[in-house]
């Protein structure tokens, strides 16, 4: 899978685990921060997307501040299942 | 509106003991409850708990009724402490029926429901659980309680808020003398629920410590009797104390979360003493809400420093009992009178380095002092903060 | 003290939420009725939305279409409900054991926290008074509303908003429909009180009520007072009690315009209301007064009353009794107190579900 595919992937995922409803894939910037501006995102949402990560690809992040460091945009996510070979 | 309202009359069932005595006992020695993986509730978490420390059969029985899937357990552990609290206050069962009733719960029996919601059929005598108000009807209907009774529930300040409500009750002439309190039976519903906001400690509540990482869930119920003055005088009540300051407020700010900055705890501190007519110099000690999260333990220690200064004790009773949901309020209410009459400050026993963010006053051992006020903290879910004031009557 | 209701608003399976519906009333051969949806989409930021149950959505475009009614804006917040956020519950629970007690989502169970529609209402609208939560079953409301009016004498509230709110669900259908709370068969919900059975249909409803302690010179009625106690089969003693409380309040049994009443399709208990009233008209001759019921328009549920006193205010305010709700008129062609009146008996419950309550309040022409 490219990292472009992923992204969607991702996405799809993402849209689904937070019941973004009115949002399509294509509105969400791959680089743009998850939290703060943009999607509205708060620290229940967080916790939906390290379960997202756990749960669809096996990956465990405990350490708050690496959570933080991979949950800064949609890239940074892909970038951490590649990085873990289950992409 | 001028109306006292007196306190005259507790009882209480936690890990920390069963019985207002035995509770003391343990606050005095310093030990909390072992926490521990469950043993009672069935459950795959492994997680520490604090429960306690009898199952469902030696709890039926000392309510003296017969098993029963009917009784779920926050009920079992709410009729000890109900009745403890009805004998201490030499309230018979002719009497009752003059009483009001103010319950809080968050599981409403939930532990009762969750092993037996797909196969009811076999379990009809479960069904009144699923009613929310059937513990407070049950207690209502075992202690020939009538009019006025209602159950409140509003996460970890429930039993405070049931106190709040009482007050009022009593304050408006609308009751003379109720019985108030909370319960909650660990469940497997609130276990992971909290678990899956991942605040529950891995290793152990240490409230106020610098290495607090978490709530440790307890289990438990308290009941007061509270009276008017004039009821209390009427039959010659001995008095433990009055409740003589209430508020509560909102956060408005998140779902389960406190402001860092504790303003919302603050603003909520300040009307609690506006309503009892004190200056913050008045308060002797304060039982803190205490969970031993991070978030609280900051944003409450801020509150404090901004209300009433870094000099008055703060001890977390949450290290003897472990969070106990809607019986901390009442748990916590019974420890802050205990204070006035026994003139004792509460150590904080799970603190072994106090946390470096807020500078508090945290006693490490329980100590002898004079205690004639005592300011009682209880935070829930939702941004509900409540504070209560307790006073020598 | 009375307290000033200021405005209100109710969701209902009636079309309640827009222009007056209630000439032609929604009905349909049913065992349950559900709520006619608003858009929600405009009445709740979308961020918000996307986590919300129906009864969350119902308690935050209620309370939003209230507040925004209101000419003073409140700032505290009390709700009853009998079963809270169940359908949220009742994920939860069930994701413990389908997931093993593993990596569940957070969002149902933090939604199921009972007090999470006063919580939400006061975060949307940033309300940061005294916000309570009242869980006590058919009474979950009457308890609020006591607790507004003894807030707002305490004078802690300038303005107060009250809601009764509940949602259907499979499960609570199931469970009480195995104690007797509904009928067997499908009926037509505005045949309900005129056909015989023991039962009544499931409703839900979210219901709210902007009550300050001074009148704004806009207000709709004044809720003079709200009680609540066990039922009482006996007419005798029922209606003695209505006069208790009448007397409280400084008027007698002639002095009550209509009575709202809580009668529900369940026979034994409907026979209970149509006894009181009867000695009741015995004891007022021409002087009775008119009855409206309600609960064919909304179905049975823990906080049914809140659309009750809905009516109840619509009726003074609008000095008009909507055809579908009348049960019998005594040519009256004003109507300046309402004795709203229920008691959910449910005569069937063998397993003690509850302890059954009755309830009155009295609303007044301003």
């Amino acid at each position: 899978m490219t990292q472009d595919e992923l992204i969607e992937q991702l996405k799809n995922q993402i849209i689904a685990a937070l019941s973004l409803e009115d949002i399509k894939p294509e509105d969400i910037d791959p680089d743009a921060p998850l939290f703060g501006e943009g999607l509205g995102l708060d620290s229940i949402d967080a916790i939906e997307l390290i379960l997202l990560l756990e749960k669809n690809y096996g990956i465990k992040i405990e350490d708050p501040r690496q959570r933080k460091e991979v949950l800064t945009s949609v890239r940074t996510m892909a970038e951490l299942v590649e990085k873990e070979g289950k992409a | 509106m001028t109306e006292r309202v007196l306190i005259t009359g507790a009882g209480m069932v936690t890990a920390a003991g069963v019985g207002v005595e035995a509770n003391l006992r343990t606050l005095m020695g310093g030990e909390g409850a072992a926490f521990a993986p469950a043993r009672y509730l069935h459950t795959s978490l492994t997680i520490p708990v604090a429960e306690v420390p009898l199952d469902n059969n030696e709890l039926t029985a000392r309510c003296g009724l017969q098993p029963s899937e009917a009784h779920s357990r926050t009920y079992l552990l709410a009729l000890l402490a109900a009745q403890e609290a009805l004998d201490s206050a030499h309230i018979s069962a002719a009497q009752a029926g003059k009483l009001g009733l103010v319950a809080a719960t968050t599981g409403a029996g939930i532990e009762v429901i969750e092993a037996c919601y797909d196969t009811l059929d076999q379990h009809l005598a479960a069904i009144p659980n699923f009613s929310s108000s059937n513990l407070t009807d049950s207690l209502a209907r075992y202690f020939g309680i009538t009019h006025p009774v209602t159950t409140i529930s509003t996460a970890c300040s429930s039993s405070a808020n049931a106190l709040q409500v009482a007050a009022r009750l009593i304050r408006h002439g609308r009751a003379s003398r109720l019985l108030v309190g909370g319960m909650d039976g660990l469940s497997r519903f609130s276990l992971n629920g909290f678990n899956s906001i991942e605040i529950v400690s891995p290793t152990g509540c240490r409230p106020f410590d610098a290495s607090h990482n978490g709530v440790t869930l307890g289990e438990g119920a308290a009941f007061l009797v509270l009276e008017s003055e004039q009821a209390a005088q009427e039959r010659g009540a001995e008095v433990w104390g009055e409740l003589s300051g209430y508020a509560n407020r909102n956060e408005a700010y998140h779902p389960t979360s406190s402001r860092p900055d504790g303003a919302g705890a603050a603003e909520t501190i300040r009307a609690a003493l506006a309503q009892a007519g004190m200056q913050p110099d008045g308060v002797d000690c304060i039982n803190a809400h205490g969970t031993g999260t991070v978030v609280n333990d900051q944003s409450e220690g801020n509150a404090i420093v901004s209300t009433l200064g870094s000099g008055v004790p703060v001890t977390s009773t949450k290290g003897f009992t472990g969070h106990t949901l809607a019986a901390c309020g009442a748990v916590e209410a019974i420890y802050s009178l205990l204070s006035i009459r026994h003139g004792v400050i509460f150590g904080n026993n799970r603190v072994l380095q106090p946390m470096p963010e807020v500078s508090l006053s945290l006693p490490l051992h329980t100590y002898t002092a004079s205690v004639s006020t005592v300011l009682s903290n209880s935070f829930g879910f939702g941004g509900s903060n409540t504070v209560l004031i307790f006073t020598k009557a | 003290m009375p307290a000033y209701i200021q405005s209100t608003s109710m969701i209902s399976p009636q079309d309640t939420c827009g222009e007056d519906s209630l000439e032609q009333p929604r009905h349909e051969v049913c065992q349950h009725l559900l709520c006619v949806d608003p858009d929600y989409k405009a009445l709740i930021p979308p961020a918000r939305l996307r986590r919300m149950s129906r009864i969350l959505k119902m308690g935050l475009a209620g309370s939003s279409l209230c507040i925004q009614r209101s000419p003073v804006k409140p700032d505290a917040v009390i709700v009853g409900t009998g079963l809270s956020c169940v359908t949220d519950l009742e994920r939860f629970m069930r994701s413990c054991d389908d997931e093993h007690e593993q990596m569940l989502s957070p969002t149902p169970f933090i939604n199921s926290s009972h007090n999470s529609v006063a919580g939400q209402i006061a975060m949307a609208n940033q309300i940061t008074g005294y916000n309570n939560t009242h869980f006590h079953g058919v009474s979950s409301l009457e308890s609020a509303l006591v607790d507004a009016l003894m807030l707002l004498d305490e004078g802690d509230s300038r303005c107060v908003l009250v809601g009764g709110v509940d949602e259907y669900s499979q499960m609570k259908f199931d469970v009480f429909s195995r104690v007797g709370w509904w009928r067997q068969q499908p009926v037509d919900n505005l045949e309900l009180l005129h056909t015989r059975g023991e039962g009544s249909i499931m409703g839900e409803g979210a219901a709210f009520f902007a009550l300050s302690g001074q009148p704004s010179g806009t207000d709709l009625a004044q809720l003079v007072d709200v009680t609540s106690s066990l039922c009482t089969d006996d007419a005798d003693e029922a209606l003695q009690r209505i006069c208790a409380f009448l007397e409280r309040q400084g008027i007698a049994l002639e002095d009550v315009d209509v009575i709202v009443d809580g009668r529900n399709g369940d026979e034994p208990s409907d026979a209970v209301y149509e006894a009181v009233e009867a000695l009741w008209d015995a004891r007022t001759g021409e002087r009775r007064p008119d009855v409206v019921a309600y609960k064919h328009l909304c179905g049975e549920y823990l906080t049914a009353s809140g659309f009750g006193l809905w009516l109840s205010v619509r009726l003074l305010h609008g000095q008009h009794l909507p055809a579908c709700a009348v049960v019998r008129r005594s040519g009256r062609s004003q109507w300046r107190n309402v004795l709203f009146y229920n008691c959910f008996r449910s005569s069937v419950d063998k397993c003690c579900v509850c302890n059954y309550t009755e309830s009155m309040a009295l609303l007044r022409e301003v």
